[in-house]
């Protein structure tokens, strides 16, 4: 018998492991080597009891959980409403709640964090509103209440787009059948519409617990450092590399992180409900009532105006010489966008960099994963799949002190530069941090693929490689170009491990720019600037992708 | 163009997993050939023809191709023409690219590149389309470019995987004619895999049908219909009336005896006495009415019409026959009305048309 595979196949297998042991499995091991074990190198949870014993750990644990968990009840009250809207009624406000849906790619929260400080804040626009009006003044800014405000509104269209589709897929008949038997209103929609909905629902919300207990950006910009991120930051950052206590916390927040996903995936499991029948039918959009139509734009129209309060404000912000105690700013200025192209061009310029060469790495990887899946039977070949995916569940945090931990000590060939302080050390997180986006997009690209066109070409005398590079690299153009698009913009914003990574203002992003911006009140206007340009940045590259990718779909749709 | 080869599939045996697909298949597909592969769907026709190109390995035996063993040979080094079911045509290549892919893998001169690739558009009709792209052509237009693919490499076989099935019916008809046209012209020996009985029988010089992944039978077409070598032959190609009954050797041949029938006395001696099936075609089925003078040729048994089904050339009649259930085909003449559900009717068997199956 032929073997199953080739000696090309099993290298470019061993290639692609031996990356992710390096850059993403001994990091992580190494962090959790380090939390539990003493500097002789014998077994302890002597590290983890010490971080118990500290009252400042234990809050910021609880802290951790109850904004976590927070912002995924804000986020879906909020995503909720506007979900139902679309696939139930007819209705005019797709288009716009599509529109929410890529607003927390193109800006994280932490750049906006500041400027909903200064619209919602003690002393914001809104309370100095309502302090004239009615003499009272919500605490929404303040401490963990900021936080859980800024992610709820960045992270719910998470929920919001995976409960659409879900919406969406469900089958009319299902709807019919119940209504047939005598359920209505709220009953049913508690009774089967959302049930059948839940497996998109906890995707979404999985996903926004994970992004909320990875945020380090969003609690530094707003002063609250009682939380598991921020203190794992600050510990290493401050007292050093050697302290267990952060290497604890880093083992938290991977466990934490990793029980989201476990328990996504155990609610998930068995509840494949492909429920769209073969020509079958999505559920009846009814007309809305005048009273509906009143509440539900009053709600977009509300949740709109909020999501865009963070872009709005940093846009004010940046065009602003002072901005404080006032409803809106006083003096109008364009100062700080020459002092960030006079200070920072270099940031630009290395965000372009690391992004790039993090997102062209991520592709390579992704179609090579992609490929060996799908195409091969090579042996352990899901694992792969497995351990690309499980970068979504390591921190950035946690993946920055597990570099630092790991790769120290470690020169550079040819460049006497230790690999810890190089830029190169940036770029390998982002290509760790974002392959699961340019993964998924690659295998969606590949799965579309008939398989038979690649033999068509196998038959026509062209050997594997030669049929790659012929054949399924250029139909699966348009997905590797939306994989590098989504992991190009996600990390030119990533601040949590380049918080931890950067150690010199020459090699800093943008994003880490921004970052050090807001930290003074001098800074936040130049900060919103830079902010401003890298929204804009982002969104001309999605929205150039976006046509591209049409265009190709377009195509490819034809022929099918 | 290329001599003329022969294929040889040797004691082939294939299984994923616990499924055996294939099972001590053996065939042999004579040079210039127009070869069938028939069988119901999950009968392994389609696993054969993709182990020949190469796209599947088989866990025991041999393919041979001009009798030279290519087991081990991987696709590519085959040099064999492949027509897929979807026609797969590459979306991001004009016609004459997908065509000249071949040419441009066996590092032809540009210009013969060129003059090949002509040759191939003008051999399925379609010179002037080298331009456009495959999803601006129709399901035929297709089809064809499929072909002028295929045959542009000058393969040593040709091998068509359910070509017509995503065609509609007239086209099909057409396009099968075409096919058979360009293989007569081009002597290329060809494996043509479908399910649909009446286009293997209508086109191929022999047919091989395959079921659960084993040979049924081997023959030219009239051989498989008149002399089926099993139920599952007779029943597959062609629609067939079963009747059990035993057999005993006698001086003229057989003796046939059921309790619907009585005795009937065949040509062909039993292969051995006992239980068997006798099979005879609906057409073959004489009706008369019950008071008619009746030819004594036949062994007439008396029926009533159980439903009527009229399809234009012929009527097919579901007659209840004791405990049996006989389809009889009676062509149709204008003008006359044949017989009505309810009708007694009789039935005539013609010993001639019978054909005796074991049990």
């Amino acid at each position: 018998m032929i073997s199953r595979f080739s000696l090309a196949q099993a290298t470019i297998a061993l290639a692609i492991a031996a990356f992710l042991a390096v850059f993403l499995l001994i990091p992580v091991a190494t962090v959790i080597y380090v939390a539990f074990t003493n500097p002789d190198g014998s077994l302890t949870l002597s590290h983890l009891f010490s971080f118990f014993q500290l009252s400042l750990m234990r809050e910021s644990f609880w802290n951790s959980l109850i904004v976590a968990f927070a912002s995924v009840v804000i986020a879906s009250l909020i995503a909720l409403p506007l979900a139902y809207f679309t696939v139930r009624f007819q209705f005019r406000g797709a288009l716009l709640i599509q529109t929410l849906g890529v607003l927390p790619l193109v800006m994280p929260p932490f750049v906006g964090a500041v400027a909903m400080q200064l619209i919602f804040g003690r002393s914001g626009s809104l309370n100095l509103l309502l302090g004239e009006w009615f003499g009272i003044n919500l605490p929404i800014m303040e401490g963990l209440n900021g936080v859980i405000f800024v992610e709820a509104l960045h992270y719910f269209p998470f929920i919001l787009l995976n409960l659409t589709v879900a919406l969406a897929n469900i089958d009319s008949a299902m709807e019919e059948s119940a209504q047939n038997l005598g359920a209505s209103g709220f009953r049913l929609f508690r009774r089967i519409v959302f049930p059948l909905a839940m497996p998109g629902y906890v995707a979404g919300a999985s996903l926004v617990f994970i992004k909320v207990f990875d945020d380090l950006g969003t609690p530094l910009v707003l002063n609250v450092t009682n939380m598991l991120a921020p203190q794992a930051y600050l510990r290493i950052t401050s007292i050093g590399i050697e302290d267990p206590v952060g290497y604890v916390i880093s083992v938290l927040m991977v466990a934490f992180s990793l029980l989201a996903l476990w328990a996504s995936a155990l609610v998930l499991k068995n509840r494949e409900y492909a429920t769209l029948q073969r020509g079958g039918s999505t559920l009846a959009r009814r007309r809305l009532t005048p009273w509906q139509a009143v509440l539900a734009y009053g709600w977009i129209v509300l949740v709109l105006a909020l999501v865009l309060a963070p872009h709005a404000g940093i846009l004010l912000l940046s065009v602003t010489r002072v901005w404080s105690y006032s409803v809106l700013p006083e003096m109008y200025t364009l100062a700080n966008y020459v002092t960030v192209f006079e200070d920072s061009p270099r940031m630009i310029a290395n965000t372009a960099l690391y992004a790039g060469a993090a997102a062209a790495l991520d592709v390579v990887l992704g179609t090579g994963i992609a490929y060996l899946i799908l195409r091969t039977r090579l042996p352990g070949r899901q694992l792969l799949d497995f351990m690309a995916s499980a970068a979504l569940a390591i921190p950035g945090v946690v993946l920055g002190i597990g570099y630092l931990r790991t790769f120290r000590g470690i020169e550079l060939p040819f460049m006497g530069e230790p690999l810890t302080s190089s830029w190169i050390i940036i770029m390998f997180a982002y290509v760790v941090r974002r392959l699961p986006y340019a993964l998924r997009s690659c295998m969606a690209a590949l799965t579309q693929l008939h398989v038979s066109l690649e033999e068509a070409a196998e038959n026509l005398g062209a050997n594997k490689r030669r049929t790659v590079a012929r054949i399924v690299v250029p139909l699966m153009a348009g997905g590797i170009l939306a994989g590098f698009v989504t992991s190009f913009i996600t990390a030119a914003v990533e601040l949590s491990a380049t918080i931890m990574l950067v150690t010199s203002q020459d090699d800093a992003p943008m994003s880490y720019g921004i970052y050090l911006y807001m930290q003074s009140i001098a800074g936040r206007g130049p900060g919103a600037a830079l902010g401003v340009i890298a929204v804009a940045l982002v969104a001309l590259g999605t929205y150039f992708s976006n046509r591209v990718l049409k265009a190709r779909a377009a195509e490819l749709e034809a022929r099918l | 163009m290329q001599t003329k080869v022969r294929v040889e599939i040797e004691n082939v045996s294939l299984s994923y997993g616990r499924v055996e697909v294939l099972r001590e298949v053996s065939l042999t597909a004579e040079p210039g050939e127009f070869f069938a592969l028939l069988g119901p769907s999950g009968s392994g026709k389609s696993t054969l023809l993709r182990l020949v190109a190469g796209f599947t390995q088989a866990q025991s035996g041999r393919v041979l191709i001009g009798g030279e063993d290519v087991t081990r040979v991987p696709p590519w080094k085959r040099n064999l023409g492949m027509v897929f079911q979807n026609y797969s045509l590459w979306p991001h290549m004009t016609v004459a690219e997908n065509v000249a892919f071949g040419l441009e893998e066996r590092r032809l001169p540009r210009d013969v590149i060129r003059d090949k690739v002509t040759a191939a558009l003008g051999l399925v009709g379609l010179a002037e389309f080298g331009g456009r792209r495959p999803n601006q052509l129709s399901g035929g237009q297709q089809q064809r470019v499929a072909l002028a693919r295929t045959i542009a490499i000058e393969p040593k076989v040709l091998l068509l995987d359910e070509p017509l099935s995503n065609l509609d019916a007239k086209l099909r008809v057409h396009m099968r004619g075409e096919i058979l046209a360009l293989q007569r012209k081009l002597g290329i020996t060809t494996i043509f895999v479908t399910h649909d009985q009446e286009e293997a029988l209508s086109i191929s010089d022999r047919v091989a049908v395959l079921e659960a992944g084993v040979i049924q039978q081997v023959g030219t077409p009239m051989e498989l219909f008149d002399r089926p070598a099993n139920r599952f032959i007779a029943n597959f190609v062609g629609t067939v009336n079963l009747l059990a009954g035993t057999v005993e050797p006698a001086p003229q041949g057989a003796v046939f005896e059921s309790p619907l029938t009585g005795r009937i006395t065949l040509a062909a001696p039993p292969a051995r006495a006992g239980a068997v099936q006798i099979a005879v075609r609906p057409h073959a089925l004489a009706l008369a009415a019950p008071g008619a003078a009746p030819d004594p040729a036949r062994i007439w048994v008396d029926g009533i019409v159980a439903e009527r089904e009229f399809l234009g050339e012929f009527v097919r009649y579901r007659i209840r026959a004791g405990d049996a259930d006989l389809i009889a085909d009676q062509p149709h003449l204008a003008g006359e009305p044949g017989f009505a559900p309810g009708n007694a009717v009789k039935v005539g068997i013609n010993p001639a048309q019978v054909k005796m199956l074991g049990a």
